[in-house]
């Protein structure tokens, strides 16, 4: 009895709310008060200050006074006539194609051993997701900028084997691939999902392929691998994407200066450098632009190119 | 109908709550937003209770000081609270300046002669010569340099804490263990050059006679002044490319003669705080940085330190430029009375003068010196001694233009392409040429 009163209370409840919500045109009101407070937040924190950026991207604005509209200048000086640019441009190159595909191949062999059923699996997991949690901060950086410094636990490290290196935060050639490993360090958050994928082949393509004679290897090539494709797709566009805007392990590291010899100056700290540095905000915004624009092209290049290599079960 | 009407009842109730939350914050605002009415005397301003805002940078040890003075100026005057914003010397000038665009910059701001010029452009410091003439704010015991180097175009924008003047901070343990005779004032750069070699053979191959200071514009600017130049001139660079080649020229001599420390041990050291620098380690001998610093580094370090004038250049001018640390207040500030009733406290009252010691280098006012000349430690009368030697040939800091910013990190940059060997100087000073060019013209 009880529930079946229930069930009727609820009907009229909804068909009350129904009717209050959708009987009149004047009413239509009311559902955006309800998405008001998270309308107001897109509005007031993404949504304006996205077109605001984008019109100041066409001028010269410095923080003081009123924006200079001056057309496509700030876009054609950036390709044409600075080279900091254009050196920022090749180091981020640099960091996204290598750092992304190394993180992405040390997550998915980890996740290979961790998913072959060994004990403690749950610890593991937990131990090796730890560094994405914290490898973004500035802690992070900081202990970064002394592990990988002339007297640093790397460098004693390999003195020990007889290799005489450089600081590797203070040499040129060197400092980029501190930063790379860092990023390589944050593996566990593509390992975790790629733990998942593994999870999801089923059992019996293996049971079969392995009575037909079929090795390891074999089963990770031709089982295994396309099984994963989507999952690998997701991680590269997610992992990319984070590599592009990366800015704190550069920041921290050269001290805000993307040196020795603008070796590290990625794209967002030179943005950063002359939106914060210099108050140039015209030039930081079109600067922000293009990397989106960047960012844009490469994710539908992946999208594009992933018929040809991205095996879905259904 | 009626359902409806509920509904929109209990709508507007919500709204209503969120906006009483949010409102308290404004409140004390709104209310003390009434001018000081009458308070004619910097003594007696409105008895209301006030808010003002200070913001400030430094260190964890001039944090401490800084609150222990405001608890003091509020012990003094209840009716007036002071909120604090700190930060390192880069988040703070960041952050300032976005506060001054949404037109929302603290009462009382630090700043010094190496911002000056940017915050009076920037509308971030208002002219303080009305508040000076109501006897709100009294200069009188200042010295003139100091008044001077607050001015921009003829007006008074910033009270002076202190003055400083920078110097070669060197470790005099080093330089009696090498047997080397101590620098003295107004030395040459063959002196600094032919020093650093004779330190060099004491010193052997884990230490260094110096830093490497190719890449630090503020050496460069001096060595500019003495050829009767300067780094800017307006929107436009104030130098030729001979006058660069020459700067990165000695300090290349300096690295070939192995006297300052290679590339990526100089890259690596950067700008870190004064206890971990190659200095307070005995890593180097001589650094040249503000007078002030002076005491700061001989924290760090039992060897003991003292200071120099900067080398110069013995057919040129001899002049250096007289770095101010100071405050001003914001044009948007509603309570500028209360303001200057603060900065008035820091730089005149004996209460204040105990607390902050000299912090930026000895005071503006001769008066608050002798408060604490007494009880000064070593370091801080090998500064004043420095400072008030080199006093009378000080100028003020030249104004720096929008962009300076970049333009000051690409000397570190070409420099450090000299010194890993990626370009000539020619090539460096060219490409810095053209560059800073192209960030000034923006």
């Amino acid at each position: 009895m009880l529930h079946k009163a229930q069930a009727i209370l609820y009907l009229k409840g909804v068909r009350m709310m129904r009717r209050v919500l959708t009987r009149r045109r004047g009413e239509g009101l009311i559902p955006y008060l309800f998405l008001a407070p998270w309308l107001i937040g897109v509005l007031a924190f993404s949504a304006i200050p996205i077109f605001t950026s984008l019109y100041l991207s066409f001028t010269n604005y410095n923080f003081i006074g009123t924006p200079n509209w001056i057309g496509l200048r700030n876009y054609l000086t950036m390709f044409t006539d600075d080279p900091q640019y254009l050196q920022s441009l090749k180091v981020t190159f640099m960091y996204v194609f290598v750092a992304v595909p190394l993180e992405l191949a040390f997550a998915l062999g980890l996740a290979l051993l961790l998913n072959r059923g060994i004990g403690g699996l749950g610890t593991y997991r937990s131990l090796y997701y730890i560094p994405s949690l914290i490898g973004g901060s500035v802690a992070i950086a900081i202990l970064w900028r002394q592990v990988f410094g002339a007297e640093g636990i790397v460098n004693q490290t390999l003195g020990v084997f007889g290799f005489d290196m450089p600081s590797w935060i203070g040499t040129p050639g060197y400092a980029v691939w501190a930063l790379i490993l860092l990023k390589v360090w944050q593996f566990g958050s593509p390992m975790i999902i790629f733990l998942a994928g593994l999870k999801q082949i089923p059992s019996d393509f293996y049971e079969a392929s392995s009575l037909d004679g079929a090795g390891r290897w074999k089963q990770f090539a031709h089982i295994t691998l396309p099984m994963l494709t989507p999952i690998l797709l997701f991680n590269a566009i997610m992992q990319m994407i984070s590599s592009f805007q990366a800015f704190t392990p550069a920041y921290i590291i050269s001290e805000g200066t993307g040196g020795p010899v603008n070796s590290t100056l990625f794209y967002t700290l030179y943005l950063y450098q002359n939106g914060f540095g210099n108050f140039q905000m015209g030039y930081a915004s079109s600067m922000a632009w293009v990397l989106f624009i960047i960012i844009g092209v490469f994710t539908w290049l992946a999208f594009k190119a992933s018929d040809r290599w991205v095996h879905y079960d259904n | 109908m009626k359902k409806q009407k509920w509904v929109s009842v209990l709508l507007i109730g919500l709204l209503l709550i969120l906006a009483a939350c949010s409102g308290k914050n404004a409140q004390p605002n709104a209310s003390s937003e009434t001018p000081a009415a009458g308070g004619s005397s910097s003594e007696a301003p409105s008895k209301e209770d006030v808010t003002i805002r200070m913001a400030w940078w430094g260190g964890q040890a001039r944090h401490d000081m800084m609150n222990s003075l405001l608890d003091k100026f509020e012990e003094k005057y209840p009716h007036i609270t002071v909120e604090r914003e700190f930060g390192t010397e880069n988040q703070f000038v960041e952050k300032l300046n976005t506060q001054a665009a949404g037109g929302n910059a603290p009462d009382v701001v630090q700043t010094s002669s190496f911002f000056l010029h940017d915050f009076v452009a920037r509308n971030i410091h208002m002219d303080l010569d009305p508040l000076v003439a109501s006897g709100d704010l009294n200069v009188s015991d200042f010295s003139e340099a100091d008044v001077n180097g607050g001015k921009v175009d003829g007006k008074l924008y910033m009270i002076s804490f202190g003055h400083n003047i920078t110097g070669v901070i060197h470790n005099t343990t080093l330089f009696e263990k090498a047997g080397v005779p101590l620098p003295k004032n107004n030395w040459t750069w063959d002196d600094y050059f032919n020093t650093a070699q004779q330190l060099q053979k004491y010193l052997g191959k884990d230490a260094w006679a110096s830093e490497d200071e190719g890449g630090t514009y503020r050496g460069f600017d001096m060595f500019l002044m003495q050829r009767g130049k300067s780094m800017f001139n307006g929107k436009a660079l104030g130098f030729e490319k001979q006058d660069l080649v020459d700067w990165f020229s000695f300090w290349d001599k300096m690295r070939k003669a192995g006297v300052v420390p290679p590339a990526a041990i100089q890259a690596e050291q950067g700008d870190k705080p004064q206890e971990q620098s190659m200095l307070a380690r005995g890593k180097v001998a001589m650094i040249s940085k503000s007078s002030n610093q002076l005491k700061i580094f001989q924290k760090s370090t039992e060897d003991k330190l003292s200071i120099v004038s900067y080398p110069l250049n013995p057919s040129g001018e001899k002049v250096f430029p007289l770095i101010i640390a100071g405050a001003g207040i914001s044009p948007d500030s509603k309570h500028p009375k209360e303001a200057a009733l603060l900065l008035n406290f820091i730089v005149n009252e004996s209460d204040a003068a105990t607390i902050f010691r000299g912090e930026h280098g000895p005071q503006a006012s001769k008066k608050m010196q002798d408060v604490i000349l007494s009880n000064l430690g070593e370091p801080e009368k090998i500064e004043y001694k420095f400072v008030d030697d080199m006093l009378p040939i000080t100028k003020p800091y030249p104004a720096m233009p929008a962009g300076s910013t970049s333009v000051q990190k690409l000397v570190l940059t070409e420099n450090q392409a000299v010194a890993f060997g990626q370009k000539t100087i020619e090539q460096a000073a060219d490409d810095f040429i053209s560059q800073a060019q192209q960030i000034l013209n923006r």
